[in-house]
């Protein structure tokens, strides 16, 4: 069997009728309408527009849900550089991995400051000269995900016309261009970084007061070819791993978020949730769905290929959640479930399995 | 050298930055770097690699280009406690390649091919053991399962090439983007001490497409009839 080292998936969300991710305001003359972020494709040789929601804005979504879900204190964003005038010129979250789960899930960066011999950035010339300088710290994401992109076949744009009256019969146009779209996305946690920080010589991912604070909780080894790096692992590592990893899931599970939800009121947990635990990092779940149909459908040939592919490098079954009535090919994805090798059942109830089966700590969880 | 390691890449997204732009909106490279193609390496190897231990080559191709707008969450000090900005939060914008062009089925055709002299790293890229990104974390790249193959190649002294950075030399007869560029970085050995560029020099980029004729050396023609530099450090 496969070692659990990473879990990997995909999820589609319903964005019919939404405007999830705004881009501000149209170009040139069109400064009345207010646009969401919008990329353009090539399909079969012609331009499309392409709906989407960007990374950092979904990965938010997910940091509040999945605080919210799990009780777990947010790594609030704090002011860590000020400049000559006493504004701040920098922030970082609480940068501290071992009491805040959201900052070994999601990573985090505090770039070092007043180093002018080195390679000093532009904003680094107002910094207070005063200021004592603090050390680089930067741990890049165990769970990385890719934009909510709108399906093929499956995402048009409409306008929305609006009038606001500003005084009485003098009504002023405004547009809003909005979407009816099914956004797919797809993501790999890495599982075996979480409670793991390495500390390098362009990248240090603990920084040295974080080390003597919580030095009683962590064990180190010598990492790199002369051994002069280090790599930190919590004691207890295993059991937090598993804790905070089946909290993202939760998270995941139950996402909420998006822009314009007065006007549009979208719901944006997963209508269907992919979830796998692999040995290896490689995002496989991508690109899965297809709109030909009334509804989105599951490219079953293309899954089944990844399965067979990665067979021995799955560590668990693949679960497949989706909500009943949404996709156009739910029986044929139904059928796919063999208890074995692929589970299928509700988004929800697939985080569910997943975390029972894999991620519990104790037997009576 | 008669064989290559040849991985193939495809994704949605990529965003191979334009080094030392630091203020105001960001921009993209027509192709990716070397330093950052190998850091790609490292990621699916598990480890940093450096430059001396395996020699590649690519092509890089994109659909469009677009851009994306990132929030910047500003707070203030009033001499006391921190509070959010009265001005507000402001925005980035931040350059992005679509790499996502799909053929009549919908699957996706590649983005990156890369011809490595590593035969030996063949597993590695199969079964990576970080998560392949071409730029930013959320630029996730799929490995091609099927495209990772040990392809036989032929020195040739001339051929037509695209989709990739050559090592400029006045006299060159190439249209290309021009860029000042690190081969790659050394990592140095004390904690936090940083990188070291390691041969800084011009590199001109040729964007995707018909192909330029070129004549240098450490040119390679795969069976297929694909054309390649292999970068050689020096």
């Amino acid at each position: 069997m496969a070692t659990l080292n990473n879990i990997t998936g995909a999820l589609v969300i319903d964005g019919t009728a939404a405007f999830l991710n705004g881009a501000g305001l149209g170009a040139g003359e069109d400064r009345n309408k207010v646009v969401p972020k919008v990329f353009e494709e090539m399909v079969n040789g012609r331009r499309e527009k392409v709906p989407y929601v960007s990374a950092q804005a979904w990965r938010r979504w997910l940091r509040n849900t999945s605080n919210e879900e799990n009780n777990w204190t947010p790594s609030e964003l704090q002011a860590i550089g000020v400049s000559k005038k006493g504004t701040t010129n920098k922030i970082s979250t609480q940068l501290d991995p071992i009491a805040f789960p959201e900052d070994d899930l999601f990573g985090y960066m505090r770039s070092g400051g007043n180093d002018k011999s080195g390679a000093s950035d532009e904003e680094d010339e107002d910094e207070a000269p005063t200021k004592t300088k603090a050390e680089s710290v930067q741990r890049t994401s165990p769970f990385k995900c890719s934009v909510l992109k709108g399906i093929r076949g499956k995402r048009t744009l409409n306008v929305d016309e609006g009038f606001v009256h500003l005084k009485e019969n003098t009504p002023l146009p405004y547009s809003t261009q909005f979407y009816a779209a099914h956004l797919e996305g797809f993501f790999n946690l890495e599982y075996y970084r979480l409670g793991q920080f390495d500390n390098l010589g362009s990248k240090q991912e603990l920084a040295s007061e974080t080390v003597k604070q919580y030095a009683d909780l962590l064990t180190n080894k010598p990492l790199g070819a002369k051994g002069t790096f280090k790599r930190f692992t919590l004691q207890n590592a295993e059991q937090s791993r598993k804790e905070r990893a089946a909290g993202l899931l939760r998270g995941l599970a139950f996402l909420r978020g998006g822009a314009k939800q007065a006007a549009f009121g979208a719901d944006v947990s997963p209508k269907v949730l992919i979830l796998a635990g692999l040995e290896c990092a490689n995002p496989v779940f991508n690109n899965l769905f297809e709109g030909s149909g009334e509804m989105p459908s599951l490219k079953i040939k293309a899954l089944k290929q990844i399965i067979e592919d990665y067979r021995n490098k799955l560590a668990t079954p693949v679960y497949i959640g989706i909500r009943e009535g949404y996709l156009q090919n739910e029986d044929d994805v139904k059928a796919l479930a063999d208890g074995t090798s692929v589970v299928v059942g509700s988004p929800i109830s697939v985080a569910q399995d997943f975390i029972k089966a894999n991620l519990t700590t104790t037997p009576n969880e | 050298m008669n064989e290559v390691l040849e991985v193939q890449f495809d994704g949605w997204t990529a965003t191979p930055r334009l080094p030392f732009v630091l203020s105001g909106n960001a921009l993209c490279m027509t192709v990716p770097s070397y330093s950052s193609l190998l850091g790609l390496i490292g990621c699916c190897l598990g480890r940093i690699v450096t430059h001396d231990e395996v020699q590649f080559g690519f092509h890089y191709q994109y659909v469009t280009e677009a851009n994306d707008l990132e929030t910047r969450q500003r707070l203030e000090f009033d001499g006391r406690s921190v509070k959010p900005h009265a001005k507000g939060t402001d925005a980035y914008k931040r350059e992005f390649h679509v790499i996502a062009a799909t053929d009549s089925a919908g699957d996706l055709q590649p983005c990156l091919t890369l011809w490595l002299n590593r035969t030996d790293w063949i597993d590695y890229f199969r079964y990576p053991i970080g998560t392949p990104a071409l730029g930013r974390s959320q630029d996730l790249l799929r490995i091609r399962f099927e495209s990772v193959r040990i392809v036989a190649v032929e020195p040739i002294t001339q051929a037509k090439i695209s989709g990739c950075a050559l090592p400029f030399s006045s006299g060159m007869q190439v249209a290309g983007q021009l860029v000042q560029l690190a081969d790659a970085y050394e990592e140095h050995t004390r904690v936090g001490a940083g990188r070291k560029p390691i041969n800084p020099r011009v590199f001109i980029n040729l964007a995707a497409g018909a192909g330029q004729e070129v004549s240098i050396g450490n040119l390679f023609r795969t069976g297929e009839g694909k054309s390649f530099y292999l970068h050689n450090w020096q």
